[in-house]
């Protein structure tokens, strides 16, 4: 038997489907084989079968009124295709009409062009090319450049085949007048000539009505021209051609008009030959010769002529037709594009916007369940802007090259037409490409937004640590202020990249105390025995005159960095994917080496890695062997996920190992806020930390990268491991934090610091204090040594600030209710000094201690004016009314940056500023105001 | 400009076409959609399509078919998810009541044996036969309607005529030995 795919060219061959060549061969092959022609008879029954069977169903067609829907439409100049009657493809058909054939445009029509075929069916598919393709028939039909002489011969051959195939019926009545003229123009020659002006003005009657073909006119009006003048010595092929010109296009109206239906070609917008109309004796001049097909100076081959010669008036009419439909169309198709990818964009930045939304109610969130839904809120933001970036260049890029080929199109070429309506169809591709993403990219908005929602209704009335600010306090119902001491910086330096990077910063990342410990301050330090000094100054306060200001400084000793203890480091490093950036893990890598260049030979270091997975990438190794040290640095490298989770114990099983007795043992974590720990691993995280902190492992976590969302979870992290939070931004930073002030840090020289201050209400009528927010503690917890509080590295200042609004004369400190009935009231007795308005209190433990030791200090105010305040009162004050200007804090709304600017520039003393930092704020106060004013910045970052 | 009662070239482009294949196009998509009053809204639609374009298609009566196969998949796409989407009652009845199985039976009777035979078929392979017998589309043809290569066009319809073959073998058509077929 034959084989299977055999078999289906043998079903081919039955139905037809074989033609030339193939069907030779075919059919030799049959003749060869019985059981085939058997076969082919067969299938060849069936088919017969089949045609009869299915054929004889039938259909009723179109009900009437949806035909006339159709036809109206058919007549109507709103359907492109029929706009063409009226424009230069019909005149382009009526050219060709005139040449002497009927072309077929429609019905079995051959293919003429295969750009026009492509973009056929595209809707979008712009008007510009309806003039393009005109333009190209009527190029064709007069064009001798050799790129074009293929398709003038596939045109001409169009032609030639239509004119012999479908000669148009010719209407005897009409004849027997045409003979009578045509007997007529053999007599008298000037005759002819008026004939010809009278029937061009008949071709052009229906060009006048139907607007667009003037080309008609310019055509005929061209021919008109050459023999109307030179009428006398007219030769007979001119003759002819006029005739041909004007009587082809006639007599194929008049043809059409009769037998529609079976008409191949279309007709014209002429309406039928009225009664009185000058056509008939115009009609057989143009049909005789074409009708007999007859060659040679014929009005087939002499009207194909016709329009060749160098014509002045009509081919600039043409190009300029072309021209201009090219410029209406863009004026059409501008507004549209321009308005759709200006819709486009406007949704984009609407999405972003409430992405951000998103994020500040996500932001409310206790903290485990905040980071997830900010990490997808990131997320999502990161990729639909990056989407969205991606194409909207991508469509200025095409708009660009649109615009630039269209102004080529009206100066030039055809081809670029073609090319145009293909970045035109791209553009408007990549257009919905972008619409589409950006409604993905909605609904997975609108699907975390009901998540977060719901998660928001969920812990409603759980209660998160709020970042406010601490009000104004009356004095004497709430005589007390306590708080824990801590040296954070981390806040100053995400400010810091905030500006720089040209944006204000968000108000949860502004935290006014550890903007002000950022700075060095020249406080004295602590006599022989004591390891903290207290310092209090009380002066006006610069942004509300009538206030006065208390600035409280601690200052820890110095430790000569050759005489402290040995020091055990274990560096727990993210080296997930995230950390890849230039300003994480390379930043890091730079600051540990800095660092382990100090490193004592009694010092160990110790390195575990987690991303994916956790590991010990060196084991504690000591100062002396910085060889290795350096080279387990280097061969560090970002990439995979993150899992936190078990790096945090593997880094305290190291840290452990390595304990050294008596010295500083602390645990580093190096993140960019990627640390995975699950909802109730937190709290296990909480009480491991803190056991690990009463055994002598501290921990200090150091944050990089732009990432802030973790700054919160970060801090606290670092406070529950007795720690330091710093943030890293640049190479200066690392090395500030790493080499200078974890050396500091490293060696802690008071732990569970905290403050009490007592207010004396008969001098302070209330106070408030700036900053701490996440460090108050309840005033019997300062006594309690089993809470724990901050922790102060040698060489450390901690400053507090303190807003006081003084009681006035006459202010009457007496209750303003009813006495109560069953207590006394304690009578109110003034115990201060003159002048005395707080008391301040501190306890911390040295570091080996388990029992707390208090000091105090009073404080008096002595009426010190701002301007007689000390450099570092000013500093602080500076920074604090700078820090509250970023957050818009209510209580300095009548001061100003500039203000704050004025004041940092009280405090430059360059003896006391070695590493510069405070012509650093005022540069940052300079950004912080043309951001304000919308003034253009300078990117990158502030020099140091 | 004046009104115009009579159609220009390409207007008797599109009226001439409307004679020649409007009766052809409603029967093929009536019997895609299953439904004589939808599926003259589509082949309507073909035609109103046909004036809204840049040129006139070079193959004309394959785009006519072409726009409404699409068209009515169209439709049938859309319906269906409407059923679906707002759990229709009436919806989901009308598209089974486009061929269900009392009404196909029932229809079934009315025809031929050989129509019975065809109905019988795969849906995609009845379409492919009736283009090929009752519309006289060339292989080519049927690929650029369909969408399907013209070889493939070419084993559905050689697999069908054999099936078709087959089955017609038990019935009134007595044919000699037609085994072996794949």
């Amino acid at each position: 038997m034959t084989q299977p795919d055999h078999d289906v060219l043998l079903t081919s061959y039955a139905l037809d489907e074989f033609q030339g060549e193939d069907l030779a061969r075919i059919e030799r092959l049959l003749a060869e084989d019985p059981a085939a022609r058997q076969r082919v008879a067969e299938l060849r029954a069936l088919a017969a079968l089949l045609s009869d069977e299915l054929g004889a169903q039938a259909a009723p067609g179109l009900d009437a009124s949806r035909r006339a829907e159709i036809e109206r439409a058919a007549v109507a100049p709103r359907g492109r295709l029929l706009r063409l009657d009226a424009r230069p493809w019909a005149v382009a058909a009526a050219i060709l009409i005139a040449l002497g054939g009927v072309i077929g445009f429609g019905l079995g029509g051959r293919p003429r062009d295969e750009a026009g075929r492509k973009v056929a069916d595209l809707d979008p598919a712009d008007r510009r090319d309806e003039g393009f393709r005109a333009r190209r028939i009527v190029d064709d039909a007069r064009s001798e450049s050799g790129s074009e002489v293929r398709r003038d011969q596939d045109l001409l051959a169009t032609v030639d085949r239509h004119a012999g195939e479908a000669p148009v019926p010719v209407d005897h009545t009409m004849r027997a007048p045409a003979a009578e003229h045509e007997r007529l123009l053999a007599e008298d020659p000037s005759a002819s000539a008026a004939q010809g002006g009278t029937k061009i003005g008949i071709v052009t009657t229906p060009a006048v009505q139907t607007e667009a073909p003037n080309k008609v006119l310019a055509v005929a009006g061209k021919a008109k021209g050459q023999v109307v003048p030179g009428a006398e010595p007219m030769d007979a092929r001119a003759k002819n051609d006029l005739i041909g010109l004007g009587g082809g296009a006639s007599g194929a109206f008049g043809g059409m008009d009769r037998e529609r239906s079976k008409t191949a070609g279309p007709g014209s917008t002429r309406p039928p030959a009225r009664p009185g109309s000058p056509t008939p004796p115009a009609s057989p001049g143009g049909f005789a010769p074409t009708g007999s097909g007859s060659p040679g100076p014929g009005p087939a081959g002499g009207g194909y002529v016709g329009p060749q010669p160098k014509p002045s008036g009509a081919p600039t009419q043409v190009g300029g037709e072309v021209a201009n439909s090219a410029r209406s169309a863009e004026v059409g198709l501008d507004p549209a594009l321009g308005n759709s990818e200006e819709g486009l964009r406007r949704r984009s930045v609407d999405l972003s916007r409430q992405l951000e939304d998103l994020k500040v109610d996500a932001a409310k969130l206790p903290e485990a369940n905040r980071r997830r839904y900010l990490k997808s809120i990131d997320d999502l933001a990161t990729q639909h802007n990056q989407e969205l970036a991606g194409r909207v260049e991508a469509l200025d890029a095409l708009r660009e090259a649109n615009a630039a080929k269209e102004e080529l199109l009206e100066a030039q070429a055809d081809p670029l037409a073609e090319e145009l309506a293909e970045v035109t169809q791209r553009y408007e591709e990549l257009l919905s490409n972008g619409s589409r993403e950006v409604e993905k990219n909605d609904r997975k908005y609108r699907i975390l937004r009901r998540l977060v929602e719901d998660e928001l209704r969920r812990v409603a009335g759980e209660s998160y640590s709020s970042v406010d600010e601490q009000p104004f306090k009356p004095a004497l119902a709430e005589p007390l202020s306590t708080i824990g001491l801590d040296v954070d910086t981390a806040s100053y330096a995400n400010v810091r990249r905030f500006l720089s990077g040209g944006q204000w910063p968000p108000r949860d990342a502004v935290r006014v105390d550890e903007m002000v410990n950022y700075f060095r301050y020249a406080d004295a330090a602590p006599e022989a025995g004591e390891n903290l000094a207290i310092h209090a100054e009380v002066a006006a306060c610069p942004w509300n005159l009538n206030n006065r200001l208390l600035r409280v400084a601690f200052k820890a000793k110095e430790i000569d960095r050759n005489a402290r203890g040995a020091t055990s480091l274990v560096f727990l490093v993210d080296v997930s994917g995230s950390m890849r950036s230039n300003d994480k893990l390379p930043l890091l890598k730079e600051g540990l080496k800095a660092l382990t260049r100090q490193l004592g030979e009694d010092d160990a270091v110790a390195i575990v890695t987690y991303a994916s997975g956790v590991r010990v990438a060196l084991e504690p190794t000591f100062g002396n062997e910085q060889a290795r040290i350096l080279g387990v640095l280097d061969s560090l490298e970002a990439g995979g996920s993150t899992n936190g989770a078990g790096g945090i114990q593997l880094a305290y099983e190291t840290a452990r190992k390595a304990f050294v007795d008596g010295g500083t043992n602390r645990v580093i974590l190096c993140t960019d806020g990627d640390f995975n720990v699950g909802v109730s691993d937190t709290e296990e995280l909480s009480r491991m930390l803190e056991h690990e902190a009463k055994s002598g492992i501290f921990l200090s976590v150091l944050g990089f990268g732009t990432g802030n969302l973790q700054d919160g979870r970060m801090q606290s992290l670092a406070n529950r491991g007795n720690g330091h939070y710093a943030y890293i931004d640049s190479r200066r930073e690392a090395e500030k934090v790493l080499v200078e002030e974890l050396v500091g840090t490293l060696m802690t020289v008071a732990k569970d610091a905290k403050l009490q201050i007592e207010f004396n209400p008969f001098e302070v009528a209330s106070w408030r204090l700036l900053g701490y927010s996440a460090r108050i503690l309840e005033a019997q917890d300062f006594n309690d040594d089993k809470k724990d509080a901050g922790e102060i590295g040698a060489g450390h200042s901690v400053v507090a600030l303190y807003e006081i609004v003084t009681r006035r004369a006459g202010d009457d400190l007496t209750p303003k209710v009813d006495p109560l009935a069953f207590q006394r009231q304690p009578e109110l007795t003034n115990l201060g000094k003159p002048g005395e308005i707080a008391k301040v209190k501190l306890r911390y433990k040295l570091p080996d201690a388990e029992k707390s030791r208090l000091r105090s200090l009073d404080v008096i105010d002595d009426g010190r004016h701002y301007g007689s305040a000390s450099v570092d009162f000013k500093l602080s004050a500076s920074v604090a009314l700078f820090g509250q200007l970023l957050f818009r804090s209510p209580h300095v709304a009548q001061a100003s940056l500039e203000a704050a600017e004025e004041l940092a520039m009280e405090s430059f003393v360059p003896e006391k500023d070695p590493r510069g930092l405070r012509p650093e704020l005022v540069e940052l106060i300079k950004k912080a105001i043309a951001i304000r004013d919308g003034r253009p910045q300078k990117e990158g970052p502030v020099e140091r | 400009m004046n009104e115009r009662s009579e159609p220009g070239p390409a207007g008797r482009l599109v009226i001439e076409a409307l004679d020649r294949h409007e009766k052809a196009l409603v029967l093929y998509t009536t019997q895609i959609l299953g439904d004589l009053e939808r599926a003259r809204d589509v082949v309507q639609d073909a035609f109103l399509k046909l004036c809204t374009q840049d040129a006139p298609p070079e193959a004309l009566r394959e785009w006519l078919f072409t726009v409404c196969r699409n068209r009515a998949f169209d439709v049938l796409r859309k319906e269906k998810r409407m059923a679906f989407g707002a759990e229709n009652e009436p919806a989901i009845r009308q598209i089974d009541g486009a061929a269900g199985p009392a009404e196909l039976a029932d229809r079934r009777d009315r025809l031929s044996d050989v129509l019975a035979e065809v109905s019988r078929l795969p849906e995609r392979d009845q379409e492919i036969l009736r283009l090929k017998f009752q519309q006289g589309l060339s292989y080519r043809e049927i690929g650029k309607v369909t969408g399907l290569s013209i070889s493939h066009v070419g084993v559905i319809l050689h697999d069908a005529l054999g099936s078709l073959r087959r089955r017609l073998d038990g019935n009134q058509m007595a044919r000699p030995r037609l085994g072996g077929e794949s």
